[in-house]
């Protein structure tokens, strides 16, 4: 199996996708997603942010190679993962991808682990992917948990998942991620289900890996703090489309576009009193409807 | 964080107490049963009773030598001597076949299930050939799952007389205990070779049933969402199925092989009947037409421990393989039976729950259409056969054709299954909404602890002998049969009205104020109304069976019975030799009827629990 290394020929990007256009029923005509491009540099986080409804998801989903969930189709575009075009690769190859190559982190990471399995199972499961030969140790095992801020990782291996908390388990599902030594990681809105103290810990801790492992990570989130903590550029989209998309600091903190501003807006902030939360107007919406990056 | 599984050694000790506790519960609720029977009976027969229940059971053990109450005469000391072999033998008779039938059903009905189950588990996508393949593979099943074992070891009778030339008359001594040829010495194997024919015609149809029980946990469980994200993550093939799915389905698959041993010693009462053989269960057939209190108690209350035997050694098994069913107390028959009320499965994709509502009412309305249809069909078919019977008077072309009267009874069997189902379930629904509104958990908790003992007490045997009692009649045996299956959905629909308390809407519902009645109305009904109505569906095929089961077992003769397939199917069997045509009419039809309510009653319940799009992968 290559290595990261061996992967970082030039200036090839992680994830490149070229007017990608989703549907749900090759036979409908609405199509979830619209002439999507975008990509993702080695080293570098982006985030894609929107209403609900707008399309991430099915974005986040395609980029894991998750293809068919939820009844997605290609419509027409191209996806590339690290220089390979996904489309046109197998089951059994895009199964090899997630298992080696891209990670996927869902939002509801309670359900995600076995109930049945302990800790050190589950580990050990995304680490004999890496080496068909090879079987993590123990030590190896406890070291991944210290990597994530696990307390107590020595316990924590024989414990099942039930056994641990809400932030326990992001931090186990975040080592197991790790372990897989994927090229890219898609988060979908991790940390949506934790609570505020919680979240700030975990994104804390995903910086943290970004500027020592230099993680690939494209990123689903709503939360403007979050984009601003972590991620390089942002692409926010509207309805299937893309609204715009650049470096964050551009986008998010100076965007001029009236539905950016109005997506800013509805965040609420400490100390800023109002009588109502802002909301998107349907002028807003209508903009963004027309406006085509 | 602190490790809380349990320990194997606590789990035993624990198994044990809760067994010990259930028996005497058990003990207590089937005295309170048949002390309530002898005092309707004296209510009946306006007779005082000389002798308190408890005092017939002392008489009967053979240390005592008291006599008994002579209502079948004889000196005491040597009926209640006779009677205490007699049990010992039956129940060593019994014994040995349930645990070979046992033995069937595990060797056949469980492999068949993981078979399927694993063969659904290779297919990516609900459409995929291997899913086809997993149900194909237990077409079989369907088959056997829905003829009543009663009618099977009838048909098997049959078949192997008449078709295959083995002579199975020497298995039938009609109107003899046949102890000595059951128990013959002559070769080592010979009394366990004889035992194969009653056995296997009580573990087809429950291996039947365990293997789709078996297919269905598998399947679901394969839907769950680690399951997904394990697979997302890359775990295929055997590592998913034995890690993932098979694992987490243990605890359910035994909740299965718990509600087939009552399921199984049910059918053995009838199979002993019909093949004469000496066991509790052709005892039971005659003590309840005695009316001898002391002998019913004590028959009762071995059939309940044989029960709990079995379940005490499946929970003690699956226990000590299985660290989750360790951790949930046990295995637990209600688990199965309670499914959660419809909710919305991802939140996200709540524009879809409208849709999906609307799906599951019009799937309901035409299920009941189709119900409908059915009942009118068959009494037209009644009205028809009457008329030209009136019509064709001194001519008996119609009432000798033995399709004709099929159809015919059709119509009062299908119209009495259907009038318990829905009064149990009203029944059933008015206490469980009663129960689960004013006594909360712990109404609940006591009627789960009820139900937990009453489950080990066949319900074939509650309704032989209280039948003699209330008497015979379509009515009395409406009413019982309501009354004994509303106690059984009073446990599943309480824990309904329960689950969906704590649930958020309801939650939120009475933060806003809103009354009790309004929240009862507004937020309850609707949410269990549907599955109620499923439930009746799904109801059906079990009374249709127990009806006929009543009926041909002939407690009914000289009652109002005289259009039902129970009469008809009896009749059928005695002259099964000379014109099997009867029978194998009867055994279509019921198999029909059962598969077509169980499929009808599945279609319309499974529309609530649908995962909104498909899941491939």
């Amino acid at each position: 199996m290559e290595t990261s290394s061996e992967q970082d020929q030039g200036k090839q990007p992680v994830l490149q996708i070229k007017h990608l256009s989703l549907v749900r029923d090759i036979r409908e005509q609405e199509e979830v997603v619209r002439d999507l491009s975008l990509s993702v540099q080695r080293g570098q986080v982006v985030a894609l942010t929107g209403e609900d409804g707008a399309g991430m998801s099915a974005v986040a989903w395609v980029a894991a190679a998750l293809f068919f969930y939820q009844g997605l189709k290609v419509k027409q575009g191209e996806l590339c993962l690290v220089g390979e075009d996904m489309l046109k690769m197998s089951t059994g190859r895009l199964r090899c991808l997630r298992q080696r190559r891209v990670a996927y982190v869902d939002r509801q990471t309670m359900d995600v682990l076995n109930p049945c399995c302990s800790i050190r199972q589950h580990l050990s499961e995304v680490a004999a992917w890496k080496s068909r030969t090879e079987r993590e140790s123990g030590q190896n095992l406890i070291q991944a948990l210290y990597e994530v801020g696990l307390a107590e990782p020595e316990s924590a291996l024989d414990r099942l998942p039930e056994q641990l908390s809400a932030e326990a388990l992001c931090r186990v599902v975040i080592a197991m991620t790790l372990q897989a030594g994927a090229d890219l990681i898609v988060v979908n809105e991790m940390t949506a289900h934790l609570d505020a103290t919680v979240e700030q810990q975990i994104l804390e801790l995903l910086v943290d890996l970004k500027n020592r492992q230099r993680l690939s990570m494209l990123l689903v989130t709503h939360h403007p703090g979050i984009i601003e903590a972590l991620a390089d550029e942002v692409v926010v989209m509207f309805d299937g489309r893309v609204v715009e998309q650049g470096k964050v600091s551009e986008v998010l903190l100076a965007g001029q576009h009236p539905y950016i501003k109005a997506l800013m807006s509805c965040a609420p902030r400490l100390g800023e009193r109002r009588h109502r939360l802002g909301e998107i107007s349907e002028a807003d919406r209508q903009a963004a409807g027309k406006i085509v990056t | 964080m602190k490790n809380s599984e349990l320990s194997k050694a606590d789990y035993l000790v624990d198994l044990c107490m809760k067994y010990f506790f259930r028996a005497v519960l058990s003990f207590l609720i089937l005295g309170i049963f048949v002390e309530g029977l002898m005092k309707l009976e004296a209510l009946r027969h306006d007779r005082e009773l000389e002798r308190h229940v408890w005092q017939l059971v002392l008489e009967v053990l053979p240390d005592q030598g008291s006599s008994i109450d002579g209502q079948a005469g004889g000196s005491g000391d040597e009926r209640g001597l006779n009677f205490t072999q007699e049990l010992i033998r039956a129940g060593w008779q019994s014994l040995k076949v349930s645990m070979l039938a046992m033995s069937l059903v595990l060797g056949v009905g469980l492999p068949l299930g993981m078979i399927a189950g694993r063969l659904a588990s290779a297919g990516q996508g609900r459409r995929s050939g291997w899913r086809l393949l997993g149900r194909i593979f237990l077409l079989p099943c369907q088959f056997l799952y829905a003829l009543p074992a009663f009618v099977l070891a009838v048909l098997l009778l049959y078949y192997l007389l008449d078709v295959t030339g083995v002579p199975v008359f020497e298995w039938m001594q009609k109107g003899s205990r046949g102890f000595d040829f059951w128990n013959a010495r002559d070769t080592r194997t010979a009394g366990w070779w004889r035992l194969l024919l009653p056995a296997g015609a009580v573990a087809l149809s429950a291996a039947s049933w365990l293997a789709k029980e078996v297919a269905q946990v598998l399947r679901a469980v394969r839907e769950q969402d680690f399951v997904r994200a394990a697979e997302r993550r890359g775990v295929f093939g055997d590592h998913l199925y034995f890690h993932y799915v098979v694992k987490n389905s243990l605890r359910d698959i035994g909740g299965a092989l718990l509600r087939v041993l009552p399921f199984l010693l049910a059918s053995l009462i009838l199979i002993e009947w019909v093949f004469r053989f000496p066991g509790l269960g052709e005892m039971v057939f005659r003590i309840a037409t005695d009316s001898d209190f002391g002998r019913i108690f004590v028959t009762g209350f071995v059939l309940m421990m044989m029960v709990g035997l079995g379940g005490f050694f499946l929970e003690a098994m699956f226990g000590l393989l299985d660290g989750k069913t360790r951790e949930q107390g046990g295995l637990s028959v209600m688990s199965a039976l309670v499914d959660q009320p419809g909710a919305v499965k991802n939140p996200v994709e709540a524009g879809g729950a409208r849709k999906r509502q609307t799906k599951m009412w019009r799937r309901l309305k035409q299920a009941y259409l189709g119900v409908f249809l059915l009942l009118a069909f068959s009494w037209g078919i009644k009205l028809f056969a009457d008329f030209r019977w009136e019509a064709e008077s001194g001519s008996e072309s119609l009432i000798r054709s033995d399709l004709w009267r099929v159809l015919i009874a059709a119509n009062e069997t299908l119209v009495m299954s259907g009038l318990i189902c829905c009064l149990s379930l009203c029944l059933a629904f008015f206490v469980s909404a009663v129960l689960g509104g004013l006594g909360g958990w712990r109404a609940y908790c006591l009627v789960a602890r009820i139900h937990s003992a009453l489950w080990a007490l066949p319900l074939l045997f509650v309704m032989l002998v209280a039948l003699p009692v209330v008497g015979a009649g379509y009515w009395s045996m409406v009413w019982l049969l309501v009354v004994i299956s509303a106690v059984l959905g009073v446990g599943v629909l309480s824990r309904w009205f329960l689950d969906i308390e704590s649930r958020p809407w309801v939650e939120a519902a009475r933060a806003t104020g809103l009354r009790p009645g309004q929240i009862f109305f507004r937020h309850f009904i609707p949410v269990i109304w549907p599955r109620v109505l499923a439930r009746v569906l799904l109801l059906f095929p079990l009374m249709l069976v127990a009806v006929t089961a009543l009926d041909f077992s002939l407690l009914q003769e000289g009652a109002e019975n005289a259009g039902r397939w129970g009469t008809l199917l009896a009749e059928g069997r005695q002259r099964m030799w000379q014109d099997p045509d009867l029978l194998v009419f009867l055994s279509l039809a019921l198999w029909g009827a059962v598969v077509f309510f169980d499929w009808l009653g599945m279609w319309a319940k499974t529309t609530s629990q649908d995962r909104v799009g498909p899941d491939v992968y």
